[in-house]
């Protein structure tokens, strides 16, 4: 077991150093930050007293060499716009984020899960052609068009609820229901599909003629396999919790990571940017590591398989 | 009173005994399988009645109809199958019955075992909390009584260490004890009637062997009726009474097992008898019957072996044929049923002991292939 959780670290740490790597080259190679921060009539002096004062100048792996060297120290650069330490602006975000996600989140388990659990309980019924049509809707449409409709339906026509901004509490219920809403949707066809999967297996069939009544059945040996396959999702619903409101956070003007991530890019405040990567690599590792831990819980296979690595 | 008299009282007597035995009764089994817009018809009508005690085979290939036959009796089958005929358990119908009844009759009175035990068994629940799950359902057993009930059943059904399989799980256990914990769970509820359908198919050899053993050594202690579902004439007419051969949603032969054995009537049934090893007597070629059965949705127009039949003739392809009742308990679903009765050994009154089977080389070879 220690050895699984060592092995499972490693992979981790491993994952966090491509993400942070991939992010600084591609950055680097794909734009010069001087000339947008600058502006392009800039004096050509600036301009390079700009890049040598960033470090800019120097060939990209001792600009590489020197970001590790900080980074594991703590130091993850500081902001080209106001020079802010980069670590400092992401989590003050991450607050105004989770504000958003963790709500959404909520809604996403409870309607989803409920509702395809329903659909494939009461296959081919007009309940599952329901929900799955919503379902199908849900995921087809990008969630900034479903934004769009929730702003011109309870903003503009309603005028119920406010349409961006953060200066209410009652700013976050559209993007709560926006966020929550499309992965209700998805959740709903995953838990479907995994449990009609379930419900086809010969133990369910042996736990009715063994006289279990049908709703004992569908609690005590449906769901807790059903839940095997549903945790893989959930997980990665977890792992968005910080990066997964992007576009959502843009259509509403929410100022959480998401949006810093825009900006800092359109910006190419590299170090903003990094960190911001380096966040949501952080939160993706450390759900799937969750997942794990949940599988071999939910699943013997896995536990005892497991124990004799 | 002449001998024809003593024989009619006889046959009398032994009607209104079983009518007071009788534990199963289905008549005129249809089962329809909704496809797109149309029904496909996978059971023609079985009738088929079991007795308190008594053991059954129920033999053909795959697709004959034997499983869903008892599925479809113990409401098992899924939503979309359409079921018709009646199915009559201690004089009550188990064919749209309420959810209560049946939750009362399965795994109380009729338990059922499966042919691959690994996947029937539910993988993340231990061995024991799915015997206890039985125990106390059917005997109010919980908690350290059923624990160690679960125990006993284990320690029955031939597991050792029950103690401490009790908390395995399936997946690590093997096919062979994961059949004995099925066979355990079915016994948990001290029914009246175990259905096992081709519980030793996914088993090798000698642990199918083991396991037939068991089931023998149960029925004997409990006087337990069974219904024993399999592909293989050996392994049923060895185990059982009185074999039905079903082909194709029909029930084409019934009779005692070792008339089967002897003189089978029907020429599938002596399609299926050729296709088995023997291990006395001369080297023989085994004989395979060609073709395989038809499609439920694509049957034959006339009797549906007809096309796979070395003895049918013209009139085979055109109509059904009849259900022939050569003696009291013998049935035949043959044009040249009467036919193919031999004239040199005429039906006997009475069947013979089982054990007559048991000992003929066609058992033993099944054992030992």
């Amino acid at each position: 077991m220690l050895s699984f959780i060592a092995s499972r670290l490693a992979r981790a740490a491993l994952t966090i150093v491509f993400v942070v790597t991939f992010a600084f080259v591609v950055l680097r190679l794909s734009g010069d930050p001087a000339m947008l921060i600058m502006s392009v009539d800039a004096p050509p002096e600036a301009i390079v007293a700009f890049r040598k004062a960033w470090g800019l100048d120097e060939p990209i792996w001792q600009q590489y060499l020197a970001y590790a060297a900080k980074a594991l120290t703590g130091d993850f650069g500081n902001s080209m716009r106001d020079g802010r330490p980069a670590i400092e602006l992401v989590l003050e975000r991450v607050p105004m984020t989770l504000a958003i996600t963790l709500p959404a989140f909520l809604i996403k388990i409870c309607l989803g899960i409920p509702a395809g659990i329903f659909a494939a309980l009461y296959r081919n019924s007009a309940l599952d052609r329901l929900t799955m049509m919503v379902s199908v809707a849900g995921f087809t449409v990008p969630s900034f068009v479903l934004a769009l409709v929730l702003v011109l339906v309870f903003s503009v026509q309603l005028g119920w609820l406010p349409s961006s901004g953060n200066d209410h509490w009652q700013s976050a219920i559209l993007p709560i229901i926006t966020l929550g809403l499309s992965g209700a949707a998805i959740l709903a066809r995953f838990t479907r599909s995994a449990m009609l999967e379930v419900l086809g297996q010969p133990y369910i069939r042996t736990a009715s003629a063994k006289g279990v009544p049908w709703h004992r059945v569908v609690r005590g040996h449906a769901l807790p396999n059903a839940a095997i396959p549903t945790v893989t999702i959930v997980g990665f619903m977890i792992g968005s919790l910080i990066a997964g409101a992007v576009v959502v956070e843009s259509v509403f003007a929410w100022p959480g990571v998401g949006r810093l991530l825009v900006s800092a890019v359109s910006n190419r405040d590299l170090a903003v940017v990094q960190a911001v990567l380096l966040a949501i690599a952080l939160s993706m590792v450390a759900a799937n590591l969750v997942v794990d831990i949940a599988y071999g819980w939910l699943d013997p296979r896995l536990r005892r398989g497991r124990a004799q690595h | 009173m002449d001998r024809a008299d003593i024989r009619d009282q006889h046959a009398q007597d032994q009607h209104i005994q079983h009518q007071q035995e009788r534990l199963v009764e289905i008549r005129n089994l249809t089962i329809d399988f909704a496809q797109g817009n149309r029904l496909i018809r996978a059971l023609h009508g079985v009738d088929l009645s079991l007795d308190r005690g008594e053991a059954v085979g129920l033999v053909g290939e795959s697709g004959s109809g034997k499983s869903i036959t008892w599925l479809a009796a113990l409401g098992l089958l899924p939503g979309k199958a359409k079921i018709g005929g009646s199915v009559m358990f201690e004089g009550r119908q188990l064919l749209q019955a309420p959810h209560k009844l049946l939750d009362t009759v399965r795994g109380r009175r009729v338990a059922m075992i499966f042919q691959d035990p690994s996947s029937s068994l539910n993988p993340v629940l231990k061995i024991g909390k799915q015997i206890t799950e039985a125990l106390s359902l059917h005997r109010g057993l919980k908690g350290a009584a059923a624990e160690a009930e679960a125990k006993r059943l284990l320690d029955r059904v031939g597991i050792a260490n029950a103690a401490r399989r009790l908390s395995d799980y399936p997946h690590e256990l093997s096919g062979g004890m994961n059949q004995r914990a099925m066979i355990a769970m079915a016994l948990a509820g001290e029914p009246d009637l175990l259905i096992a359908d081709e519980p030793t198919t996914a088993l090798d050899a000698t642990v199918q062997a083991q396991i037939l053993a068991l089931l023998q050594d149960i029925r004997r202690d409990s006087h337990m009726a069974m219904v024993l579902i399999s592909h293989d004439l050996g392994v049923v007419a060895e185990n059982v009474d009185r074999v039905c051969v079903m082909y194709a949603g029909r029930l084409v032969e019934e009779a005692s097992s070792d008339r089967v054995f002897d003189r089978p009537r029907h020429p599938y049934t002596r399609g299926l008898l050729a296709a088995l090893p023997a291990l006395e007597g001369a080297r023989r070629r085994l004989v395979a019957i060609p073709g395989t059965v038809p499609e439920p949705w694509n049957l034959p127009r006339g009797c549906a072996f007809a096309p796979r039949c070395g003895e049918a003739e013209e009139s085979c392809h055109r109509g059904q044929p009849p259900q022939v009742s050569v003696d009291r308990d013998e049935r035949v679903l043959c044009f040249h049923a009467r036919y193919h009765v031999d004239p040199v050994h005429p039906v006997p009154a009475e069947p013979a002991p089982v054990a007559h089977v048991a000992a003929s080389g066609h058992a033993v070879a099944v054992i030992a292939q």
